[in-house]
């Protein structure tokens, strides 16, 4: 039976928040437009003990298959997933809809490393990976 | 005033002048004041629907007939109004002299014309960014509230609103929570002896939750009163410990009930926190998923009864409590998410009855007290999933009101039997955070699965509590109820379904396709003679139900939301 399996026991957060970045250290962390730690199995299980601590679930789901707000697990976006575009949508929020800017509570690297997590998670088509 | 269209609101008071004199003009619907008298015979005034629930007992019943079952096969839609934005449509439309005022998700409220579905104005309340982030279950709100020239709204950001019945304006706008800290705002106020009535939502993050009186006219504090005991209170001690005691959650976001003859107040009361954890709160958790009775006056607790101590299934019992007169017995009837219809006597809140409106098996029966014996292979811990629980944490019956035919004492219940697979976690492992943290979801969770049902009507006597019909349905029923003396039960479907059914077999008679699916309650009024029947339609809240594990009804997974009311008529 397919549950929403998660960690006995995630890993703790190191101490968060150093080095938070205002508009403009957003704006240039996103246009380097690409992940560091895209396929890291440790920036990974840290992107996942974030997906839990930042609360995402609440929305995304316990594996990120959707709830409140879409999955993010298949191919079905409405804007190309680049890394920028996903880096944006945490740290800024989308406008008009539930999802909110994280920036205050994740720092660039944080933020990073929960798209790593998200993109380790992918079920979509895999000629459609574009990270 | 404080709109995110203040630009456009000069303008729109223009319009909505012109709009008014007509009105006033032609005699139909004139603007007047909501009085006491007013609010305490609303029962008996069909025409309008003066508050969410539709009258003090709560009951969503209309002696309205002139829509029936012999003729509903030609209801028809008259008007749409789009709400102009998405997510968690929850309203229930408030009418009052042909006038509606609804509220949106995301902080919108709105006066229109009741029938053509017209604009009269609109209020936008400017929110916080990051607000929707500290709400567990979307960014929606239930309606609001009419008391003399005022129309009253809790925001998501904790505020409570008063707007100028007639124009929209801000007459008077407090805070009393800090959305920082997750206490946010979902409930329909009630305006109970010159006091408007709210509670706050957040028992899904660390928080002392309270229920709140304002004064309708300045916005000035009446009461507050805390749903859990302070150090030193009663009930205190059943929480472990104080610092459990002082985060245990214990929201309040359901519309209460009033009785003016025993003056009392009754408001139902949610789940702990965290949710699905009870080791780090020993107890009963007073008064977590009970119904209070409050002295209006003073917000004191008169007594209470609790539905699920030491809650383990998140059955947060904050549903709504319906009073009813079954001959001299004077009770309140409340669907609970744990999968029990209850009986309570509403002069002292002795247990009547408890009777399964789902598959129940987390409990095997009842002390003589109403006490739930429970079924110790339900109870999730650290190292065990307790699987297939019945019902899941939405219900038996979720949110969504029932309603009650106080002609016949018949109650009608929007249900569900979907159940599910639960284990739980201490803090720092699952998907609970690292430290408790103020601000941050802690739901105890270690795995969770919902498991695939279905949804279905359930009708009782109330007077007895024996089963009258069940109607299945794919879906769940995720509309509240509305009945009719017109023989009618309307109710709505997360597919987008809003259909009427005969109260007397649950015989389906007549379904509308409204485009999203149905989260809010529909009410019925009249407007020069015709009786209406508006409904809100749009997708979304807490909808991990259908889709996480298994999933509930994993066929809603990406629904389409929508924002609309629909006033119907017959043809």
């Amino acid at each position: 039976m397919p549950y929403l399996r998660v960690l006995a026991l995630l890993l703790l957060i190191g101490p968060a928040h150093a080095g938070l970045g205002d508009e403009a250290d957003i704006s240039a962390a996103a246009e380097s437009d690409g992940n560091p730690y895209t396929g890291d199995t440790e920036a990974i299980a840290e992107g996942k003990s974030l997906w839990g601590s930042a609360g995402c679930y609440s929305c995304h789901g316990g594996v990120a298959e959707g709830g409140l707000g879409p999955s993010l697990t298949d191919d079905e976006w409405v804007y190309t997933p680049t890394d920028k575009t996903l880096f944006k949508a945490i740290a800024q929020g989308r406008p008009g809809t539930n999802m909110v800017g994280w920036s205050k509570d994740l720092d660039d690297a944080q933020i990073w490393k929960l798209i790593a997590y998200i993109r380790s998670l992918y079920e979509g088509d895999p000629n459609k990976i574009i990270w | 005033m404080r709109t995110r269209r203040a630009m456009a609101f000069g303008a729109r008071l223009v319009g909505a002048a012109v709009v008014a004199l007509p009105l006033l003009a032609s005699g139909a619907q004139a603007q007047h004041n909501v009085t006491d008298e007013m609010l305490r015979s609303a029962a008996g005034d069909p025409n309008n629907w003066l508050m969410a629930p539709g009258n003090y007992t709560g009951n969503r019943y209309s002696t309205l007939g002139q829509i029936n079952a012999g003729n509903v096969g030609n209801l028809v839609p008259k008007w749409i109004f789009s709400l102009g934005t998405l997510d968690a449509q929850n309203t229930t439309p408030v009418v009052h002299n042909g006038v509606m005022y609804a509220t949106a998700s995301h902080g919108y409220t709105y006066a229109l014309d009741a029938e053509n579905g017209s604009e009269i104005w609109s209020y936008s309340h400017q929110m916080p960014e990051g607000v929707a982030g500290k709400m567990c279950c979307d960014i929606g709100n239930r309606g609001v509230a009419l008391y003399g020239d005022k129309v009253y709204v809790a925001t998501p950001d904790s505020h409570v609103v008063a707007l100028n019945k007639a124009t929209g304006e801000v007459a008077w706008d407090v805070t009393i929570g800090d959305w920082e800290k997750a206490i946010t705002m979902t409930v329909a106020p009630l305006v109970v002896k010159g006091n408007v009535v709210v509670g706050m939502s957040g028992a899904e993050y660390p928080t002392r939750l309270y229920i709140e009186a304002l004064d309708a006219e300045t916005g000035e504090q009446a009461w507050r009163t805390y749903t859990i005991p302070g150090p030193g209170e009663p009930g205190h001690d059943t929480w472990g410990s104080t610092d459990a005691a002082m985060h245990g959650g214990a929201s309040a976001w359901i519309t209460g009930s009033y009785d003016p003859e025993l003056d009392l107040l009754y408001w139902g009361v949610g789940n702990p926190n965290p949710d699905w954890d009870g080791t780090v709160r020993p107890g009963d958790n007073l008064y977590s998923n009970s119904t209070l009775a409050l002295d209006p006056d003073t917000g004191e607790i008169q007594f209470y009864f609790q539905y699920t101590p030491a809650d383990v299934w998140d059955y947060d019992g904050n549903n709504e409590p319906i009073l009813v007169d079954y001959g001299s017995e004077k009770v309140w009837l409340h669907g609970d998410r744990n999968g029990f219809l209850y009986k309570i006597d509403r002069t002292n809140g002795k247990f009547g009855y408890g009777v399964p409106i789902s598959i129940v098996n987390w409990a095997s029966g009842f002390t003589s007290e109403g006490r739930p014996i429970w079924n110790m292979e339900k109870v999730p811990t650290y190292d065990y999933e307790a699987k297939n629980i019945c019902p899941a944490s939405e219900g038996g019956k979720w949110w969504n009101p029932m309603t009650v035919n106080p002609d016949t004492g018949w109650v009608f219940v929007p249900s569900r039997e979907i159940c599910v697979d639960i284990m739980s976690a201490p803090i720092g492992a699952g998907l609970n955070p690292p430290e408790r943290t103020i601000g941050k979801p802690y739901w105890g969770i270690g795995t969770v699965g919902w498991n695939t049902g279905h949804g279905q009507l359930v009708a009782f006597n109330g007077r007895t509590g024996e089963k009258m019909w069940v109607v299945k349905d794919r879906s769940p029923f995720t509309s509240g109820l509305l009945s009719t003396r017109g023989d009618l039960l309307f109710a709505g479907t997360p597919e987008g379904e809003f259909r009427a059914y005969h109260q007397e077999t649950g015989e389906e008679l007549w379904s509308f396709q409204t485009g999203s699916g149905i989260f809010g309650s529909p009410s019925t009024y009249t407007v020069d003679g015709t009786q209406f029947v508006a409904v809100p339609s749009g997708f979304g809240g807490w909808t991990g139900w259908a889709h996480f594990g298994q999933g509930g009804a994993p066929w809603l997974k990406g629904s389409r939301k929508g924002g609309i009311i629909i006033g119907f008529a017959l043809h």
